[in-house]
């Protein structure tokens, strides 16, 4: 041992110390953002006292896995839960009764009052603006229906952009990273970068994550798609801006590969496109299908039938629909109908109709079809046979994903209870996946992100340090010169 | 890593996180306090909302049935109107044809008696309510007793078709003087016979009354009908006006003493069994009206019990409200200390 490599020690001591307080300052500096992962130092000391600094990043790659995979699966929910949600709230106002079950109570109230008093014009008339509120209810619920398919197609395109520009700017970090690991620079910043990108990319897309050497990484979809090796992989989709009954929008692909849709052989499944590909193609397109049934429904029930036994069609009464006078097959989805379902126009006194007709029978000018046949005033006996037939069981279409052979009024309530089922489970998955990835998220910036007072205390230690070193190059000098005063 | 690491961001972010949580729940809260009902009841119900719904549905069809079946019951009631007061003025023609038949049989008065006995009858049985005839059946807007003898002078199917049995079976109209070589028989003969006929399920829709022979139908409970069992179609109304018209058409022909005394007595006759007959039909429009009652009753027995069930499915608990109300707000209040607090607790205070 000799002073001078004391000193040396001493000197070495100070430049630790001063790469130690830059790395603090860095994490203080660090405390206020979410994506921040603390660095940490660590010291070993080497030949001849040197001092030999390391940074390390403080990363959980397994808690950083689970985390991506539950933001994934919340955000797949939150879409679905949204969007139900939209479609219930449509119905939701007043106690339900935009919904098709109220919307029946209403009308078999209307049909009661014109029972009560045939010859009455106000009680006519409230059945024409009760069928006419229906009416235009389905059609906009049906309209809404479609918008929101619309939306979804534009949320979907609108992701898969956003998708194309992370997977960008994550090969403009991963090559700094792959560059700066080969030849040993600091690439921690950037690598908070890509974390963060990473993350924000499992919100539209369900993502895996695994590293290689330099640390590189590659990412793929939950199904096994490389989304990004190097370079990333082209997501196409081509937008469909306007929805019709029978739109079918497009699917999304990943360099060539379909992963969406029912015959795709890597599906995707979280995330906010699936989500909303969900929505568009599946929930949405089961919510139309049921006002297209319940809207055929309303045409069958108010039909009007031969009476004199001859075996003429039915032809359409209170409601009709483009293809009007002939009413739509019974138990077989008509697409667009809730779309077209207006009032018949013959009996529509706004437009010219006649609106005893919906008393007498005959609407549509056949003779045969009159069930007042002596055209009594006070004929009550329609109007009850049509309220008997809102209980009438009769046939449905298996697409709509409800019971196949009921009554209408039963048709509506399951219709509404599906909706509201689907809003309990999808919010309620919503709530269990939020409340996943926020626990997550907490323990995850929990155990990276700084915390200030440690990182305070750790720079009062090194004050301490830096204090004593600072002595021990002063008595050095002091030794020193004592022994150079003894040599003069 | 460390047990028990907190990082700065993270502490701070979950007391954020934690706070709008309670917030958004004492919304809620607030909401359930100030309506009496569930927040969210599609939420809450799920696959069970339809029930809610269809059970509102079926307490506005009973409330709806309610009000309408009052058309029905004010209907009822001035058809037992009407009829109460055809039987007093029937009474009254009774009366009045057994002093003249007992008497002098004075021509000017029996006229006066079949006149007055006419209009009366004529207007009580043509009642309208809301504009509708309530003794037409379901022909609610046609007369249920034409007018035999109108004002303008312009006569009716009726009337010239009695004055044509007469000529018919006589030979001479019924203001001829030859009338006086009537005998009682053949004028009885004439009464049971071709007069008779007049009034015949033929004749009487086509020359008397437009009423349809059934009754209005209506809906008095969701699953009951009622149909209303009067209308001027009855025998009863049909006897009534032969009578009427016996005295009304023929008080001017100049029969001898004994075929006029005959006319009257068959008039008093087919008139006291006209109003004998009239209260047995206003019992059966009573029965009806007592089927509606009935009704009545049982569908506001069984409103109240949909009320309260849908009042299980929507209503909170008060209690339970309040307290959740008064627990999140003590939380909310100690979170915000303990955030104040916190922001305050950092090392930097001490160096």
């Amino acid at each position: 041992m000799s002073l001078t490599s004391a000193l040396r020690t001493a000197t070495g001591s100070l430049a630790g110390n001063s790469q130690h307080v830059s790395l603090l300052s860095k994490n203080i500096a660090g405390v206020g953002n979410p994506n921040y992962v603390r660095r940490e130092a660590s010291i070993s000391t080497g030949v001849g006292g040197l001092q030999n600094f390391e940074v390390k990043r403080y990363v959980n790659e397994a808690m950083m896995r689970a985390s991506i995979s539950a933001t994934s699966n919340a955000e797949y929910q939150g879409v679905l839960a949204g969007g139900i949600q939209q479609l219930s709230v449509l119905l939701d106002v007043d106690g339900f009764s935009g919904s098709p079950i109220a919307l029946l109570g209403d009308l078999e109230e209307a049909l009661q009052l014109a029972a009560a008093a045939p010859s009455d014009v106000g009680a006519l008339t409230s059945v024409i603006e009760t069928a006419r509120n229906t009416v235009n209810s389905i059609n906009s619920a049906y309209q809404e229906s479609l918008t929101m398919r619309a939306e979804a197609d534009a949320a979907i395109s609108s992701s898969v952009n956003n998708v194309n520009s992370i997977l960008g700017k994550i090969k403009t970090a991963n090559d700094e990273i792959v560059l700066g690991s080969m030849t040993n620079q600091d690439v921690n910043d950037a690598m908070d970068t890509r974390d963060a990108l990473i993350a924000e990319l499992s919100t539209e897309i369900g993502i895996s994550v695994r590293s290689r050497e330099n640390n590189d990484v590659i990412i793929t979809t939950e199904s096994g798609l490389i989304l990004f090796e190097q370079q990333p992989r082209s997501v196409e989709y081509t937008r469909q801006a306007v929805y019709g009954p029978t739109t079918v929008g497009n699917q999304l692909s990943i360099d060539g590969v379909v992963v969406t849709g029912d015959g795709s052989p890597m599906p995707i499944s979280t995330g906010k496109i699936a989500g909303n590909f969900q929505m568009r193609d599946s929930v949405l397109v089961e919510h139309q299908n049921q006002l297209d049934e319940f809207a055929r429904g309303l045409v069958e029930l108010f039909a009007e039938t031969d009476q004199t036994g001859g075996g003429k069609p039915a032809l359409t009464g209170l409601f009709s629909w483009s293809g009007g006078p002939a009413v739509p097959t019974s138990g077989t989805l008509s697409s667009g109908i809730a779309q077209t379902l207006t009032i018949n126009v013959l009996v529509d006194p706004a437009q010219g109709g006649d609106m005893t007709l919906i008393r007498d029978g005959g609407i549509n000018g056949d003779a045969d079809y009159i069930v007042n046949v002596a055209g009594s005033s006070g004929f009550s006996d329609h109007f009850i046979n049509l309220s008997a037939k809102f209980d009438e069981v009769s046939s449905f279409d298996a697409q709509t994903g409800l019971m196949t052979s009921v009554s209408l009024r039963t048709f509506a309530s399951t219709s509404l209870d599906w909706l509201q089922a689907n809003r309990q489970t999808s919010l309620s998955a919503f709530e269990y996946q939020t409340s996943l990835q926020d626990s997550y998220t907490t323990s995850l910036r929990n155990e990276m992100g700084p915390n200030l007072d440690d990182e305070m205390s750790k720079l009062l230690e090194i004050e301490r340090a830096y204090q004593a070193t600072a002595k021990i190059i002063l008595a050095v000098d002091q030794l020193f010169k004592e022994l150079l005063s003894v040599v003069r | 890593m460390r047990v028990g690491f907190v990082s700065t961001y993270a502490m701070n972010a979950s007391i954020r996180t934690q706070t709008m949580r309670m917030q958004s729940q004492l919304s809620q809260a607030q909401l359930e306090v100030a309506t009496g009902k569930k927040a969210n009841i599609g939420l809450e119900l799920g696959s069970m909302t339809s029930q809610l719904v269809s059970i509102e549905n079926q307490i506005q069809m009973i409330e709806r049935i309610q009000t309408t079946t009052s058309f029905v019951t004010n209907r009822m009631a001035i058809m037992q109107n009407s009829m109460a007061s055809i039987i007093t003025s029937g009474q009254d023609f009774v009366g009045q044809l057994t002093v003249e038949v007992n008497g002098a049989l004075d021509r000017d008065l029996l006229e006066q008696i079949g006149t007055s006995a006419l209009d009366h009858f004529t207007s009580t049985l043509n009642t309208t309510f809301k504009g509708e005839y309530v003794f037409s059946g379901i022909n609610t807007d046609v007369a249920a007793l034409n007018e035999y003898d109108p004002d303008d002078g312009s006569g009716s199917a009726a009337k010239t078709a009695v004055i044509a049995a007469f000529t018919t079976e006589f030979g001479f109209a019924p203001s001829s003087p030859l009338a006086t070589n009537i005998t009682a028989t053949e004028l009885e003969t004439f009464i049971d016979g071709p007069f008779a006929d007049l009034f015949d399920d033929t004749n009487w829709p086509a020359l008397w009354s437009g009423s349809s022979d059934r009754g209005m139908r209506s809906k008095i409970s969701p699953m009951e009908l009622a149909e209303n069992p009067t209308t001027a179609q009855g025998n009863v109304f049909r006897e009534i006006t032969a009578a009427v018209i016996l005295i009304k058409e023929f008080s001017q022909t100049e029969f001898s003493d004994s075929a006029n005394s005959m006319l009257a007595t068959k008039a008093l006759e087919g008139m006291a069994q006209g109003v004998n007959n009239l209260a047995a039909e206003q019992s059966k429009i009573g029965t009806v009206e007592k089927r509606i009652e009935e009704a009545n009753e049982r569908m506001e027995y069984q409103r109240n019990i949909l009320r309260e069930q849908a009042m299980t499915y929507e209503n909170v608990d008060p209690y339970e409200v309040a307290t959740r109300l008064n627990q999140l707000s003590i939380s909310l209040e100690a979170s915000y200390r303990a955030t104040a607090k916190l922001q305050q607790l950092s090392l930097m205070n001490y160096i």
